[in-house]
């Protein structure tokens, strides 16, 4: 089965996630683009043809306009927005069924936790990323699996979030842009 | 009078046979006390990804501060961690622990980011119930 990392900010450690088992990965500036937004004026004019763009929103205001926007693939999320997700945009991301990523590396176990009762009840399509710099940054599938169990995810939960989710997301971004 | 109470017994005998099979069936079979006890034993089979060589007392310490740092000194306590084969060469090795901490080991993992003063990766592979098995896994014996 392909499992997906589904982002990687320097490419020489492709060596490194095909040693953790991964078989494909999404590299910030080749295939991914991420962009901070604080401006919810700047998402019109970004062009973000041939990348999967990812969007995290810094005010509540962006939050609303990222969600309703067909151009973003992604929200990303970790401690530096999460205090952005209230009901309301919960219930939007639900509507909008738009895919969440979580940054593990600069997401608090506080965040893990509640992106994982999110992930339970609003969310369709959630899935866990490295974004990873150097080596030791790197999550390793079973990592990732049992940092979710001991979270209080269920074993079934995190395999669909981390094995299942990134191909579904995917498919989903590709058969969006064709 | 003497059959009358011949067929009393006959039918309390076919009461008691009947009341012990179906108290029989409905009865819960308790686990056994080795999973009550969670002190099974469980190996994890890891890699190391490093730049120069790690020794195996560096790589124990390092986990078990991995693990206090994460889920604080009660679940090093709890999981006892312990690297029990590191081979240098092949870069592979052994941690053992218990049912009950093994999840946490491996979610540790991620904490373990230098051993002295370079930068590692350490991978989980397989986790297994015996320490034949986890050797053989790494091509001893």
């Amino acid at each position: 089965m392909e499992l997906i990392e589904t982002c990687l900010l320097d490419s020489s450690l492709m060596p490194f996630l095909q040693a953790a088992g991964y078989s494909n990965y999404l590299l910030e500036g080749r295939e991914r683009l991420t962009i901070e937004l604080y401006d919810s004026e700047k998402l019109r004019h970004q062009n973000s043809s041939g990348f999967l763009l990812f969007v995290k929103p810094m005010s509540q205001n962006a939050f609303r306009k990222a969600l309703m926007d067909s151009k973003v693939n992604a929200i990303s999320l970790d401690d530096t927005n999460v205090r952005l997700v209230r009901r309301e945009i919960l219930n939007l991301l639900r509507i909008h069924r738009k895919p969440l990523e979580i940054l593990l590396n600069s997401s608090s176990s506080l965040t893990i936790s509640n992106s994982i009762g999110w992930g339970r009840k609003w969310i369709d399509t959630m899935f866990f990323s490295s974004c990873a710099t150097t080596i030791s940054e790197i999550w390793s599938p079973l990592v990732k699996m049992n940092y979710l169990v001991v979270h209080g995810a269920t074993e079934v939960e995190a395999l669909s979030w981390v094995f299942h989710s990134p191909r579904r997301f995917i498919l989903l971004a590709h058969s969006n842009t064709s | 009078m003497l059959i009358q109470t011949l067929l009393d017994l006959v039918f309390f005998a076919w009461l008691l046979t009947l009341s012990v099979l179906i108290l029989r069936r409905r009865a819960v079979k308790a686990p056994s006390p080795r999973l009550l006890t969670s002190k099974t034993k469980r190996y994890i089979v890891f890699r190391v990804l490093s730049q120069g060589q790690v020794s195996q007392r560096d790589l124990d310490v390092a986990l078990k501060g991995a693990i206090e740092q994460f889920m604080g000194s009660m679940w090093v306590a709890l999981s006892s961690p312990r690297v029990v084969f590191f081979d240098q060469e092949l870069r592979e090795g052994i941690i053992s622990t218990n049912r009950q901490g093994y999840k946490v080991v491996i979610a540790s993992m991620h904490r373990l980011k230098r051993i002295g003063n370079q930068e590692v990766l350490v991978l989980p592979t397989k986790t297994t119930g015996s320490l034949k098995r986890a050797k053989r896994m790494i091509g001893l014996r």
